[in-house]
């Protein structure tokens, strides 16, 4: 399969073609299998497991399961191997194209500019030429999408520029915007001139449009006109021509901004500080420093997202202040700003700060009202947050509470979570409600679980052990090691230990399970009984079937439970042990048991139903 | 009393342990056979990648696209 699948990506290389993969693997196995195999080709991650979101919509039962998809969208061919596959795939990009270059002479204006779009999506460059000849079009939205598609191309050639260049006087003001805005990205020197005259047009969409591109392209010829444009009515055309000021730097830019710095009651600003410091102008700090320290909480906000705006600029110490601000979201500003950082002083602030929103923000969880927003806060904190809520989880008294905070220190995805939860899973004094909560964010370290969980196994204690065997069970990884340590633990000397064991090989259709699951609804324990019957649930045999007829009739508490797993397994041993409980059970279980037979499809059911209907006349 | 706890607590450990695999289910709205049908509109498929970036099948518009289920076994 690979090999094939490697060839026809390599072959296809420069065609507007792709191949994309639906992965059922664990990520480990995935990310295996694609270094092994050279896959360079990207795939969803369907949830690790062959029911994953994407196969269950799609419907699909056996891998692989082949779709092509036409440059439209629409499905065209199923299941195509080997070289019907090429083929599917050749006759498809012939008529793509052949169909794409028809249209970009269509008579209809709608075709040629989705045509233009498509084949410029696509990376067509032989139809270069082409897309270029509609910047001439007469419709303003075929010209519009010719810019577009050129733009996508990602060719900088002379011809190709100069058409922009044209195209920023055209008649249509989304023309120009988009001419703009492509020289703009291009980073076209030889645009400036163009950019600087477009400066003097009326319309605001083009002038912010323009005012982007001399920015973008450091047009220092435009810095006159956009001092003048900084004091305009329309605050979307002022705060980007202060911004380019800034992106345009030098000393003409600089002067400007430091006039315009002078009047202390700016409504920008802080806008203009910014500018400042990012042409270079290290002194605008300093202004930073009294922004950050306004009394006005909109002034202290405006402040940190500017900054956070800035790149390549020391900024450390302006956002040390930052987060010891009063205000949450100045603080979050500069946290996402600070986070990942190794600075051992930036590490101090970052755990005052985390401390201090998370005493906060965990009251808040238990309250109805504010625990959505709390936890959402709690999480954009960030993995550095986890070690001081896993504290907080130890300490909550409420099962709630726990696994409120369990589920937000799993959400965090922290690797310093993993081993201190697999630390205090090893404690046999653990209470129950922690340990359920630990083994939550256990669970969420990835192929790690499999470690913590095999060393959890060799414990002396059986709730230790049990933890072991729970994280197992939710681990999606179907690995040898994992069966392994499963099967070996069916020989627990603790019975609940080996039921659980048993329980979690079931899921995986081993049959080496079923002794012990009968073993488990013969227990007193009822969690070892409930688990014994779910287990049991997954074979089809007549052993597992009158196990659980049996436990249903001497504990009829367990009847739904029971009854309900009997008609999953759906065979006549099924249906016959339901008549037992038809005969022999409890009336509500009766009852229950009547209702599971009419819904069974199995033959058997109806003799059954028959037979109890007669005996009962 | 304590058996009551007792019963409560194997309760949630119960629907706990059932709920990762049926939250998945609810997620995946399943689409009838007629929606993948040939000459029918791929329907969208938005989800991640290895690395967890996200992307979407619409993303490819304008090319043909070989869609491939497959797993390494």
């Amino acid at each position: 399969m690979y090999p094939h699948e490697r060839s026809l990506v390599k072959r296809l290389a420069n065609q507007p073609f792709v191949l994309i993969g639906i992965n059922s693997d664990p990520k480990a196995r995935l990310r295996t299998a694609m270094k092994a195999n050279n896959i360079t080709w990207r795939s969803f991650w369907d949830g690790g497991n062959t029911s994953g979101p994407i196969a269950s919509s799609w419907g699909v039962r056996g891998w692989p399961t082949i779709y092509v998809i036409d440059d439209r969208g629409v499905i065209r061919y199923k299941n195509v191997r080997g070289k019907a596959m090429d083929s599917a795939v050749d006759t498809l990009l012939a008529t793509a194209t052949t169909k794409l270059t028809e249209d970009l002479s269509s008579v209809k204006p709608e075709a040629r500019g989705m045509a233009a779009y498509y084949l410029g999506s696509a990376g067509a460059k032989g139809s270069r030429s082409a897309i270029a000849n509609l910047m001439e079009d007469s419709d303003p939205v075929v010209r519009q999408r010719a810019a577009t598609a050129l733009a996508m191309l990602g060719e900088k050639t002379g011809p190709l520029l100069e058409l922009l260049r044209k195209a920023t006087t055209d008649k249509n003001s989304l023309v120009q915007v988009a001419s703009l805005g492509v020289l703009g990205r291009a980073g076209d020197a030889g645009a400036r001139q163009v950019v600087v005259e477009a400066l003097s047009t009326t319309d605001t969409g083009v002038l912010v449009a323009a005012i982007g591109a001399a920015g973008a392209l450091k047009a220092s010829n435009a810095t006159g006109r956009l001092k003048t444009l900084s004091a305009h009515k329309e605050t979307s055309v002022s705060h980007a021509a202060i911004t380019a000021l800034g992106q345009i730097g030098g000393k003409d830019g600089k002067a400007a901004l430091k006039e315009l710095a002078g009047q202390p009651r700016h409504p920008a600003r802080v806008r203009i500080a910014a500018a400042l410091f990012q042409s270079g102008d290290a002194a605008s700090g300093k202004a930073f420093q009294a922004f950050l320290g306004d009394e006005s909480v909109a002034v202290r906000r405006q402040a940190v997202t500017a900054l956070a705006s800035l790149k390549g600029l020391e900024t450390k110490s302006l956002f040390l202040k930052a987060i010891r601000d009063d205000d949450l979201e100045v603080r979050n500003v500069a946290r996402k700003a600070l986070q990942g950082s190794k600075d051992a002083e930036v590490l101090v602030a970052l755990n005052q700060a985390n401390a201090r929103d998370i005493e906060d923000l965990v009251p808040q969880l238990a309250v109805r009202s504010t625990a959505q927003a709390a936890s959402k806060q709690l999480q954009s904190l960030g993995p550095s947050a986890a070690p001081l809520l896993m504290k907080h989880m130890g300490r909550a008294k409420s099962l709630q509470d726990k696994f409120t905070l369990a589920r937000v220190i799993a959400g965090l995805k922290s690797p310093l979570v993993a081993p201190l939860a697999a630390t205090e899973l090893k404690n046999p004094k653990l209470d129950r409600n922690s340990r359920f909560a630990f083994e939550q964010i256990a669970s969420s370290a990835g192929p790690a679980v499999l470690r913590v969980a095999t060393d959890l196994l060799k414990s002396e204690a059986s709730d230790v052990r049990q933890s072991g065997l729970r994280l197992l069970l939710r681990h999606d990884s179907d690995s040898k090691e994992a069966q392994a340590a499963l099967v070996s633990a069916l020989k627990d000397k603790e019975a609940s230990v080996r039921v659980l064991a048993a329980y979690a090989l079931s899921q995986k259709g081993n049959k080496a399970a079923l002794p012990v699951l009968i073993e488990g609804t013969k227990s007193e324990a009822v969690l070892s009984k409930q688990y014994g019957i779910f287990g049991l649930a997954a074979f089809k045999s007549k052993a597992a079937s009158d196990a659980i007829a049996d436990a249903v009739l001497k504990s009829p508490q367990l009847g739904r439970l029971g009854i309900q797993s009997l008609q999953k397994q759906g065979t006549a041993d099924a249906a016959r042990a339901l008549g037992r409980v038809l005969r022999e059970g409890t009336a509500s279980n009766k009852a229950t048991a009547h209702q599971a037979l009419r819904r069974m499809k199995v033959p058997e059911a109806k003799k059954v139903l028959e037979a109890a209907g007669k005996s009962a006349t | 009393m304590k058996a009551i706890f007792r019963a409560g607590w194997s309760a949630l450990v119960m629907a706990a342990l059932l709920l990762s695999s049926r939250s998945a289910e609810a997620q995946a709205k399943k689409h009838s056979p007629g929606d993948l049908a040939i000459g029918k509109l791929a329907p969208e498929i938005s989800g991640v990648d290895v690395d967890g970036r996200k992307f979407k099948l619409s993303d490819y518009r304008g090319k043909v696209v070989v869609l491939d289920f497959w797993g390494d076994w």
